[in-house]
């Protein structure tokens, strides 16, 4: 098997363009994945894990994008340019751009925590059965933006951060970055145990844990009509993704991505 | 202490910024045009591509930046401050790559390991800002491992002209000791951490870093400063664990620290990766003055090298 190829790019209209590496064998491909990254930290933190998993997709013969969201990484746009419905914009022009570059219209979709939400959103919309991954996933939006501040605050004056000064941040500041108050209002309103994906979809749930969420999610989809796969992953290769001495270390779960990817690879 | 008007009022003296390239300080949201680049052995990059006509008194046009990945992170930097660094600097007219080395961030795994791969890196990534933005000197930057990788490659290659240190290397001295231990001798509770990690020794600095042997880094600097390559040390809070005093970096590295090619801040209240938008804003606008007075000037004229 030939190692895939990698092909920065940017895409997307000229006033909102996103940067993307796509990870593909040369030639049409019969199967392609977008590949969507936590927001915030966790964005950068669980990069290289994204990497790999998109390369063993696409050593399995899934072309395979993993790209920024406008306002994030590479991508054009402030920090608080990142929005909802910007979020959605994106992942229509990532699904084209896929689409275009594969040689496919099949594609299938991977999204790591926080990803989750805008990508339910997006595929909720969706008039045709989809295929999706979703690991780790972050269900309730309310939940996650309280989750951010209570790390924030712990950076702030709990993680032993400045033991010289004591330091206030501006208000739209969290977890280092500049967030518009819109995005978080329109995620705190976001459950997405309520949406629904449409009839026939597929989706494969990779978790270290099942929590109260996702037990509801799974329920919902299936009464109406989707199949819903559950894969435990090892409990204690879990990052610590609320561990204040963690926040600023790479997220990387050797054996679950290991794992992940093999199925892909048994999958072929 | 306020760190921004103590720096401020330092700079008083000097040509500002603003003065100095006739841009204003404040954010400015004109676009800067970026290509992504695939080179080397698998290595993935963006170029941000210097902003023409936006600083006509300046000589920056063969001066190029790169920036080196801080530790494991990506090469848009912790809390994408590569990004905005580098967006920054090309508006100010200076060509900026930022790339992963092989194995981090959106690069492959070198298909053959072999030493050296960190200096052939970077050497491919002048390469590149030569070819696609015609850079012929070259300043590196980075956090960190990036700052120890940077220093390296100063010393080696003449195409350096400038290195930017983000905690980069020093070495503890008598005077480290002292300020060290003294007041964590008053607390009990300091006294049995540090006993209880000397019996559970974990990784430490040296497992992290690539400092030279603190002989070779000061003769290393001493030939840097020689060739008038010039540099930039900020040290942080972030550093406490090796560094926590200005007169240090002279008293480790010798004379050379204290050459008029070598600038220094000491910025004891900011965190290791600058975690706040207003230390990070700090940062840069500092960086921007540094470009701006090494490099701000025809070619021949040394007279704003600064001495902070």
């Amino acid at each position: 098997m030939n190692r895939p190829l990698h092909e920065p790019l940017f895409f997307g209209a000229h006033e909102r363009t996103l940067f993307g590496l796509l990870h593909s064998q040369p030639g049409p491909q019969r199967r392609a994945m977008v590949l969507c990254a936590p927001l915030l930290q966790e964005g950068i933190r669980s990069h290289r894990a994204l990497w790999v998993l998109a390369e063993s997709a696409a050593a399995s013969g899934v072309a395979s994008l993993c790209f920024d969201w406008y306002g994030t990484g590479d991508s054009a746009g402030e920090d608080t340019a990142l929005s909802l419905a910007g979020m959605l914009a994106d992942l229509d022009q990532a699904r084209q751009t896929l689409a275009l570059r594969a040689g496919t219209d099949r594609i299938e979709w991977l999204a790591l925590r926080s990803a989750a939400l805008p990508l339910l959103v997006h595929l909720a919309a969706s008039s045709q059965p989809v295929e999706l991954v979703l690991w780790d996933p972050q269900l309730s939006g309310t939940a996650l933006v309280e989750s951010w501040y209570e790390q924030h605050r712990a950076q702030m004056y709990g993680s032993g951060r400045y033991p010289h000064a004591r330091h206030e941040p501006e208000p739209d500041e969290l977890l280092g970055f500049a967030v518009d108050a819109s995005l978080l209002g329109a995620l705190r309103a976001l459950d997405a145990t309520q949406l629904q994906l449409p009839r026939g979809s597929h989706v494969r749930l990779l978790l270290w844990q099942a929590d109260d969420d996702i037990v509801r999610f799974s329920h919902s989809q299936r009464m109406h009509g989707v199949t819903v796969e559950t894969v435990l992953l090892e409990d204690l290769d879990r990052p610590g993704w609320e561990e204040p001495t963690q926040f600023g270390s790479q997220a990387y779960p050797r054996r679950s991505v290991a794992r992940i990817s093999q199925q892909w690879e048994s999958a072929r | 202490m306020n760190l921004q008007v103590d720096y401020l009022r330092k700079q008083e003296s000097a040509p500002s910024v603003a003065e100095v390239t006739a841009i204003p300080l404040s954010r400015v949201q004109e676009r800067v045009d970026e290509t992504a680049h695939r080179f080397g052995d698998g290595l993935i990059g963006v170029i941000s591509h210097a902003v023409a006509g936006t600083a006509p008194r300046i000589n920056t046009s063969r001066i190029g930046v790169v920036l080196l990945n801080a530790g494991l992170t990506r090469h848009v930097g912790p809390y994408r401050a590569y990004a905005e660094l580098a967006r920054r600097l090309a508006r100010e007219g200076y060509p900026v790559l930022r790339f992963d080395q092989s194995g981090l961030g959106d690069s492959a795994l070198p298909e053959q390991a072999a030493a050296g791969h960190r200096s052939r890196e970077i050497d491919a990534a002048m390469s590149l800002l030569a070819e696609h933005a015609g850079a012929e000197r070259f300043v590196l930057c980075g956090l960190c491992s990036g700052a120890d990788d940077a220093f390296h490659v100063a010393a080696a290659d003449h195409r350096v002209a400038g290195a930017i240190l983000l905690d980069g290397l020093a070495y503890p001295t008598q005077g480290f000791w002292l300020r060290h231990a003294l007041p964590r001798l008053l607390s009990p509770t300091k006294v049995i951490a540090y006993l209880r990690s000397r019996r559970n020794a974990g990784p430490s600095l040296a497992d992290f870093r690539d400092f030279p042997a603190k002989a070779d880094a000061a003769r290393m600097l001493s030939d840097m400063v020689a060739r008038d390559t010039r540099l930039l040390f900020v040290f942080t809070g972030g550093a406490y664990t090796y560094f926590n005093h200005r007169s240090q970096l002279a008293a480790c590295l010798g004379r050379a620290a204290r050459s008029p090619q070598v600038s220094l801040e000491y910025w004891r209240e900011y965190d290791h990766t600058f975690y706040l938008r207003k230390h990070r804003e700090m940062l840069f606008a500092r960086i921007s003055h540094w470009m701006a007075t090494m490099w701000g000037q025809p070619a021949g004229s040394s007279r704003e090298i600064a001495s902070t």
